[in-house]
């Protein structure tokens, strides 16, 4: 399942998956896997990603 | 075998070892967990490729049928054959090893231009190691140049996406 949640969080918060990625640590196919719902991340991952883009985790990764 | 013949597979394994310490602090800084997954999943298959290939040499290597391949070369195929599932199929889920993820073009090009010239006018066409060198470079050369272009693909998709 694509989420389209985070990626609408990170392209209003003008990033790039790979500034995403960078700012989180994780390579940029990383990021383009977890929006296109082929890889589900660990719960560290989310926070990371969480905290980057200013969300909760309710609001991009709870269906 | 004389001292060479000692000397020479001693430094091939102690820069092999050498090689697995760098790589493995090198991911202890770059913690990506979607590639360790896809990297533990690639071992997997490698392992399993190279016991089936073990097991069909121990019922093919018996007193009574001459093959061509001599055991150690066998052997050698073998890991060859081992490694070249691993790292195609760490190429295609994007799990790169550092040089492929740095200069995945420049791997690309250069594993696919060595294989082939390894492969069609190579050291020695007769020899195993040589075929299974050149069979390694050009089969992961040409998985990395096709996940390149279907990665780029991807990104002019998502690029339209964002705007």
């Amino acid at each position: 399942m694509i989420n389209q949640r985070m990626k609408d969080a990170r392209v209003q918060k003008g990033y790039s998956q790979q500034r995403l990625a960078d700012l989180v640590g994780v390579s940029r196919q990383t990021i383009n896997a977890i929006e296109r719902g082929d890889y589900n991340p660990t719960i560290k991952l989310c926070v990371a990603i969480c905290r980057s883009l200013d969300r909760t985790l309710d609001q991009l990764f709870w269906e | 075998m004389d001292a060479l013949g000692l000397i020479f597979p001693a430094i091939i394994v102690v820069v092999i070892c050498l090689v697995f310490i760098a790589a493995e602090k090198q991911s202890a800084r770059n913690y990506d967990e979607r590639q360790l997954a896809f990297k533990g999943s690639g071992y997997k298959y490698a392992v399993f490729t190279m016991a089936v290939a073990l097991g069909a040499g121990s019922l093919l290597y018996d007193d009574t049928a001459p093959l061509p391949l001599s055991a150690g070369d066998y052997m050698y195929c073998t890991l060859a054959l081992g490694a070249c599932v691993f790292t195609v199929y760490a190429i295609w889920h994007e799990a790169y090893f550092n040089l492929h993820e740095k200069h995945p073009l420049t791997y690309g090009i250069t594993a696919t231009v060595v294989g082939a010239a390894c492969m069609f006018a190579g050291f020695n066409p007769t020899n195993p190691t040589s075929i299974g060198l050149a069979a390694f470079l050009l089969t992961t050369g040409i998985t990395q140049l096709v996940r390149l272009a279907l990665n780029r693909r991807d990104s002019a998709a998502d690029v339209e996406d964002d705007a």
